[in-house]
């Protein structure tokens, strides 16, 4: 059989695929690629702002316990870390779930408290890249590899992730502008956050739990009043 | 029905990463990194309090398309207020399913549409919805429509003329009778006869044979007739290109015509020819034990006639006896088979014996190769198989016409020859020369 034949017969073995008219979409690796990439890659911008060195920290070691004897922290932790973002990248490209980038997102957190405290603008970004690397793997749960996901979708969710991370942004730069005064700074974010979450979730902006609520009031009195009919000499 | 949303770990897990971007903040002393747990929080509170309210609904409004070639259906989804998206899997019989994510934020439509060369009975779409609340913190449980089936008509191809019956019938119709009659061709102009009507006497050929108006001449024409034919389908078997399909373990493609689809598009093409002809056409279905339909002629019947080729499939195990439809004498039989047994063979020998002409059709589909040592032995055996039973055709004078995907183009042509021959070989009255 020579390699024409072959051809076709690979291709008479795949089975044609279905056609979807849908608006602009784009394909659903492109954001499974992302998801796999942003965090890992935020996990590793914040390794390298550590400032971690493997040679230098290596050298040192080897001067005291001899060459190749123990392993420096900076190399153990580049080590872990390089591992982990390896694990993280081919679990989300495979089977994409919420963990990878909250573990990028936590272990981005540890390394950059390892990082000068001066640097607070790049922490801003950071935090924002972290923050879009887990959307993009929540997208990931829904949108698997061979699929299309419209453009439209991505842009009404977008206008929720604008306005978190723009409340981030205001909160994150206010901070920076507070920073000479930190602990009014920190006391501010944090409590300037919680008040946010608890408005948010204040049960007068719950319609669903609002008209259950009213439901439940309404049967608790029809309930009250068929007993007192029933109960009610005659 | 009512279709549960139901909450994922997504918000807990979020939430509680946020809190602990924020302990740590609070216990390296560090803003910076408390500002990491600052989104996650805030997102995760906005997903809580944004439960879907009630179903995503969905539903098909499909085309009034049921041409060969093309299935195609629109969807119209309709999400649940407060849904982000909606994930929306589509299955087509015979295709790799499709998926698609759409905005939750208003309904649209999906046009779903896949190819397809097999005719008769097609399951359509099934499709398979899911809606997704932000964060994807509340999941829709899976919503699963399914399409009606359609029923494909075969497509009547245009041919240019077909083979007719020899003897004609009835005393009207579209062709010319060797009868005397009241069609519109002139026979010849004869001495008027008892019987004659008066309006037929042609008084200038009167006026010219006999002055003196002793004898009367009228103009004498042909009579019209109509000619009849019957197509015999073989369906007891529906067998495609690949060989390895054959023993019916594994399903047949859709992107693969079949011996019955074959059938079906040349039953119907020669159908098609015969009705613009004005001829009156039957339908025998081997397979099935049901009434035949019997001649006729017109529109309304022609689709009767690709409805029940449409319907025309195999039961069960193809039996080698079978009983000779009952047929007129005077019509031409089509008979549609794959000539892979011999009960064709004795099925044509019969209607020869009887003087009936007959065309077969040769519906076998192109074989694929195969790389397979004993079906290529088997293969090779039947196709010697065939090559007999044809040739035993040609030695009946029977016509055989194979109709695969290459030569349906020609099929017509080979039809046209065919009509020609055999007005070389009639008398101008219509006998035999």
């Amino acid at each position: 059989m020579n390699l024409a034949e072959r051809r076709a017969r690979r291709a008479r073995k795949r089975l044609p695929s279905l056609r979807l008219h849908i608006d602009r979409s784009i394909p659903g690796w492109m954001i499974r690629l992302g998801a796999a990439l942003l965090p890992t890659g935020i996990m590793l911008i914040a390794l390298w702002r550590t400032g971690l060195q493997y040679g230098e920290a290596q050298t040192a070691i080897d001067g005291v316990f001899g060459p190749q004897m123990v392993p420096s922290r900076s190399a153990t932790a580049i080590y872990v870390v390089l591992s982990l973002a390896l694990v993280l990248i081919m679990f989300t490209l495979r089977w994409p779930t919420i963990w990878p980038p909250l573990i990028a997102i936590i272990t981005t957190v540890i390394l950059t408290a390892f990082t000068p405290a001066n640097a607070g603008w790049g922490t801003l970004a950071l935090a924002a890249g972290a923050y879009l690397g887990l959307r993009l793997t929540v997208w990931a749960t829904v949108v698997p590899w061979h699929s299309r996901v419209e453009v439209a979708a991505l842009a009404a969710a977008a206008k929720v992730d604008a306005g978190v991370l723009g409340i981030t942004l205001a909160i994150g730069v206010i901070g920076l502008a507070l920073r000479g005064d930190f602990d009014l700074g920190l006391a501010a974010g944090i409590i300037g956050v919680l008040a946010l979450a608890w408005w948010l979730r204040a049960p007068k902006f719950d319609h669903a739990s609002e008209q259950l609520h009213r439901r439940r009031v309404e049967e608790k009195r029809q309930a009250r009043a068929n007993i007192q009919s029933f109960t009610r000499k005659p | 029905m009512i279709v549960a949303w139901r909450p994922s770990r997504n918000t807990a897990l979020i939430t509680a990463a946020g809190v602990i971007a924020l302990l740590v903040g609070v216990l390296f002393g560090r803003a910076d990194l408390a500002l990491f747990g600052v989104p996650l929080v805030l997102v995760a509170t906005l997903a809580e309090r944004s439960r879907p309210e009630g179903n995503t609904e969905f539903s098909f409004s499909g085309l009034e398309n049921n041409a060969t070639g093309v299935v195609s259906e629109t969807l119209t989804v309709a999400p649940a207020p407060g849904t982000e998206a909606v994930q929306v899997r589509v299955h087509g019989p015979g295709h790799r399913p499709a998926i698609v994510v759409v905005s939750g934020e208003a309904p649209q439509e999906i046009a779903a549409r896949f190819d397809s060369l097999r005719t008769g009975p097609s399951p359509s779409f099934t499709v398979v919805a899911r809606g997704y609340s932000t964060l994807a913190g509340y999941v829709e449980d899976p919503l699963l429509l399914t399409a009606p089936n359609r029923l494909v008509l075969p497509a009547a191809a245009p041919l240019l003329r077909v083979p007719t019956s020899r003897r004609l019938r009835g005393l009207t119709g579209p062709r010319r009778s060797p009868r005397l009659g009241d069609g519109a061709e002139l026979r010849d102009i004869h001495q008027m006869m008892p019987g004659d009507r008066a309006r037929r006497v042609d008084w200038r050929a009167t006026a010219r044979m006999s002055p003196e108006l002793d004898q009367l001449f009228v103009r004498r024409t042909y009579a019209s007739a109509e000619a009849g034919a019957v197509l015999v389908v073989d369906s007891r078997d529906d067998v495609g290109p690949d060989l390895t399909t054959w023993r019916g373990s594994e399903p047949l493609r859709v992107d693969q015509a079949t011996s019955l689809d074959i059938a079906r598009h040349a039953a119907a093409a020669i159908a098609a020819a015969l009705t613009e002809a004005g001829d009156r056409v039957g339908l025998e279905d081997l397979a099935r034990r049901r009434r035949p339909l019997a001649p006729a002629m017109g529109r309304r019947h022609l689709r009767r006639i690709l409805q029940a080729l449409a319907l025309a499939a195999p039961i069960g195990e193809p039996s080698a006896n079978i009983r000779p439809p009952q047929l007129a004498s005077d019509v031409i039989v089509y008979l549609f088979t794959t000539l892979l047994d011999d009960a064709p063979l004795e099925l044509v020998r019969s209607w020869c014996t009887l003087g009936m002409p007959v065309v077969v059709i040769d519906t076998l589909p192109g074989i694929y190769p195969v790389e397979n040592l004993h079906l290529r032995l088997a293969w090779r055996i039947t196709t010697m198989e065939r090559a007999d039973r044809l040739a035993e055709l040609a030695a009946l004078g029977v016509p055989a016409i194979r109709w695969a995907a290459l030569d349906g183009e020609q099929a017509a042509e080979r039809l046209e020859t065919l009509v020609r021959v055999e007005q070389s070989h009639r008398h101008p009255s219509g006998g035999p020369r």
